[in-house]
């Protein structure tokens, strides 16, 4: 598959800290591509040097094969659902996509239909008249997600969509995500939380103090840099763990050398991201 | 498609700034409030009594006092006594509305009822002011109609009167001053029988079509006639034309609504200013520029809504001003040409406020601050006349007093076109001045972010 993203050895301080430290990767055409990294790990940062927001000090940043991210023509295929809500309050739910459909070039008919679909697709079609104000902080973030898809961007960029959200407005998002996945969106999605990266994500780029720690599948990243699988069972009213690269034959010899009656409440325990960070980084991803 | 982009941005910005109750209330409604108070206070407030008028006594008799005070008392009237070149300069400067000059000789006239000259008074006001004009003159021949009245009353005086007038015909008949002397006689008789009568049955009333032609004041006003008898006329009015000097404001609100006008602008600016650094917190600002709408195009589009947003509260108080409280607008023309200069430039103050800060409080601080500070120096809230001359150099800095200048002007200062000019461009000028340092600004942090 083509890279929609490019990164190449992009750097960027603030005032002599280094934010972003000499960081490449690439970005496939139609994956969900996280960014996992604990708070202030760069991830905001990357994202608006991707967009064009912000400069990198170095580095290069290639969008759509060729162009750079500064482009304006470039930054028009690009949908932004960044963390901070970025929608007008007093304006009505339909008064916010048109306005920014307005911005994105659409106009008449399509960009009605294009307001009546990404509303449906967030779930907020009988919201379309109330204002921004009134909504919960899930049906912001949703909303905040209905305009970063308004003109059916090529990559979406999605910031820590789900912070501060209830259960069930996360639900809705991640269906949301995984139907522009289904509709062949190549999506951006930076996160700390593991179980959403595990959950949607195809490839994972691990980034702490703006280096990139390790890039691959989930699978690829848990078989390599997390811990064996750990088995927890109940014996004499004791908790007992033990850890092993290969669980079923841990278990065939634990029922074979033990009393089999003597052993209850056996459970294996897969390896997280959690613990890859951890392996990787040697502090948790939520320090 | 860039203007379209630009128009968005504006129409967004005016929607949200309708809906912001706080911003929609300094912009809109505190400077009509202010201009209305200010401009009441400034007037005196509680409305006018009745018509200034200016009254010179050369005559200094019983008679003219009498008649004075009888103005005086009148409710339609305002009357202050003063010597001629004050009530001239008054009311050439439109502080009152009209000057009356009671002649030497008044009082014997007005004693003269049916011989010798009718009372003359002298009744200056400006041409232009036809209203004024008729009612001063109608209320004038009233109260001189009510006054011979009362001589018919007075049985006394009325003989006294009598005696007078036969004794003056008598002298212009001596003179030979009738051309047709057999008039004379007819005269002398019926004055001499009317005497006669007043002496033995006594006499009230005068006729009502009497009362009602002298109060009359197109029959009134005329030229005397040389003759003895010059009818009963209880007063000749001559009407002076005199021309108001426009330089100055003809009420309270000439001043206050160009005040208020600018207190509007400030509250305008503030909250556009606001909405930018609301917009860089917020994200919107982000998203706009990913949305491929420019710097300029956002900046455009905002200065745009602020300029709109200027016209409108400028032409919406100008039009209150002239329709309820009769402000002046001499030159429409010139104030077209004012308001845009002075929305430009303040959209591009806007613009560089709006860029200055980072946070919403530090930015409604400063934006605050520094209105308040160019309207003290500029005479946004007292009127420059009254600030102290020290005062005068530092106003030249403020945008403010340029801005009520350039409203001034088209008012009531008569400035020519040739006066205006400077002033618009002083207002260009610190428009573009912000327009420039805030898009460099603007540009100049986005990159160093």
């Amino acid at each position: 598959m083509p890279d929609i993203l490019s990164l190449d050895q992009i750097s960027k301080r603030f005032n002599q800290v280094t934010v972003i430290d000499q960081l490449s990767f690439q970005v496939n055409e139609g994956e969900i591509f996280g960014l996992l990294g604990p708070n202030g790990a760069g991830k905001t940062t990357l994202v608006n040097i991707m967009t064009g927001l912000l400069c990198a000090d170095s580095g290069t940043v290639t969008l759509f094969g060729k162009q750079t991210a500064g482009d304006a023509e470039a930054r028009s295929n690009i949908g932004l659902a960044s963390q901070s809500l970025a929608l007008y309050e007093d304006l009505t739910a339909a008064e916010n996509l048109h306005f920014f459909g307005k911005m994105q070039s659409l106009n008449g008919s399509s960009l009605s239909n294009a307001v009546s679909r990404t509303l449906d697709t967030v779930g907020l079609t009988d919201r379309a008249k109330q204002r921004v104000k009134e909504f919960s902080g899930g049906m912001k973030r949703r909303l905040n997600l209905a305009v970063a898809i308004l003109h059916k961007p090529k990559l979406l960029i999605l910031d820590e969509p789900t912070v501060g959200v209830d259960p069930q407005s996360r639900n809705a998002i991640m269906e949301s995500i995984m139907k522009l996945r289904e509709q062949g969106h190549t999506i951006i999605y930076t996160t700390h939380y593991m179980e959403e990266v595990e959950k949607l994500c195809d490839r994972v780029a691990i980034i702490d103090n703006g280096k990139l720690i390790a890039l691959d599948t989930v699978n690829g990243l848990l078989q390599t840099h997390g811990s064996n699988y750990r088995i927890r069972y109940s014996q004499n009213n004791q908790i007992h763990q033990t850890n092993s690269d290969n669980p079923l034959d841990t278990i065939r010899e634990l029922l074979d050398n033990e009393e089999q009656s003597s052993i209850s409440n056996l459970s294996v325990l897969s390896p997280t991201l959690e613990q890859v960070f951890l392996n990787l980084t040697g502090h948790a991803l939520r320090d | 498609m860039m203007l379209t982009k630009l128009l968005a941005v504006t129409k967004k910005d005016l929607k949200l700034l309708y809906r912001d109750k706080g911003g929609f209330f300094f912009t809109f409604i505190f400077p009509i409030l202010m201009a209305v108070f200010f401009g009441s206070m400034m007037s005196g407030g509680g409305g006018v009594k009745g018509i200034s008028l200016q009254v010179v006594d050369y005559d200094q008799t019983t008679e003219s006092q009498q008649f004075i005070d009888k103005l005086d008392a009148a409710a339609e009237l305002r009357v202050t006594r003063v010597d001629e070149e004050t009530a001239k300069n008054t009311v050439r400067k439109g502080k009152a509305a009209a000057f009356l000059i009671l002649p030497q000789g008044f009082g014997a006239a007005k004693g003269n009822i049916f011989s010798g000259d009718t009372a003359h008074v002298q009744l200056g006001v400006d041409p232009k002011r036809h209203a004024i004009k008729g009612l001063l003159q109608g209320v004038l021949m009233n109260y001189a109609a009510e006054d011979m009245q009362s001589s018919f009353s007075d049985m006394s005086k009325l003989n006294s009167q009598l005696d007078q007038s036969l004794a003056s015909i008598q002298k212009s008949r001596d003179k030979g001053e009738f051309t047709e002397p057999e008039k004379a006689d007819r005269l002398t008789e019926f004055l001499t029988d009317f005497q006669d009568m007043v002496a033995t049955d006594g006499f009230g009333n005068s006729s009502p079509q009497q009362n009602n032609d002298a109060a009359n004041p197109d029959s009134a006003v005329n030229e005397p006639t040389n003759n003895g008898f010059k009818g009963l006329q209880p007063l000749i009015i001559d009407s002076v034309d005199i021309t108001v000097n426009k330089d100055g404001p003809a009420n309270g609100y000439d001043v206050s609504f160009p005040q208020g006008i600018i207190w509007g602008m400030m509250g305008c600016l503030s909250a556009f200013s606001l909405s930018l650094v609301t917009e860089r917190n917020q994200g919107t600002l982000s998203r706009l520029l990913i949305c491929s709408a420019n710097r300029s195009t956002i900046l455009a589009g905002k200065a745009l809504a602020c300029f709109f947003t200027i016209i409108f509260i400028a032409s919406s108080l100008l039009l209150l001003g002239k329709l309820v409280f009769g402000i002046q607008i001499r030159e429409p023309l010139y104030m077209v040409f004012s308001l845009v200069a002075i929305g430009f430039c303040f959209s591009g103050l806007m613009i560089m406020f709006s860029v200055i800060s980072k946070s919403e409080k530090a930015a409604s601080g400063i934006t605050w601050a520094a209105m308040m500070i160019m309207a003290m120096a500029g005479g946004g809230m007292m009127p420059l006349a009254f600030l102290p001359a020290w005062m005068g150099p530092i106003s030249q800095f403020s945008p403010i007093k340029w801005s009520i200048l350039a409203l001034e002007g088209p008012m009531w200062r008569n400035f020519s076109l040739l006066e205006m000019l400077p002033i618009l461009a002083v207002l260009v000028g610190i428009g573009l001045l912000g327009f420039l340092v805030g898009t460099r600004l603007f540009t100049w942090q986005s990159n160093s972010q």
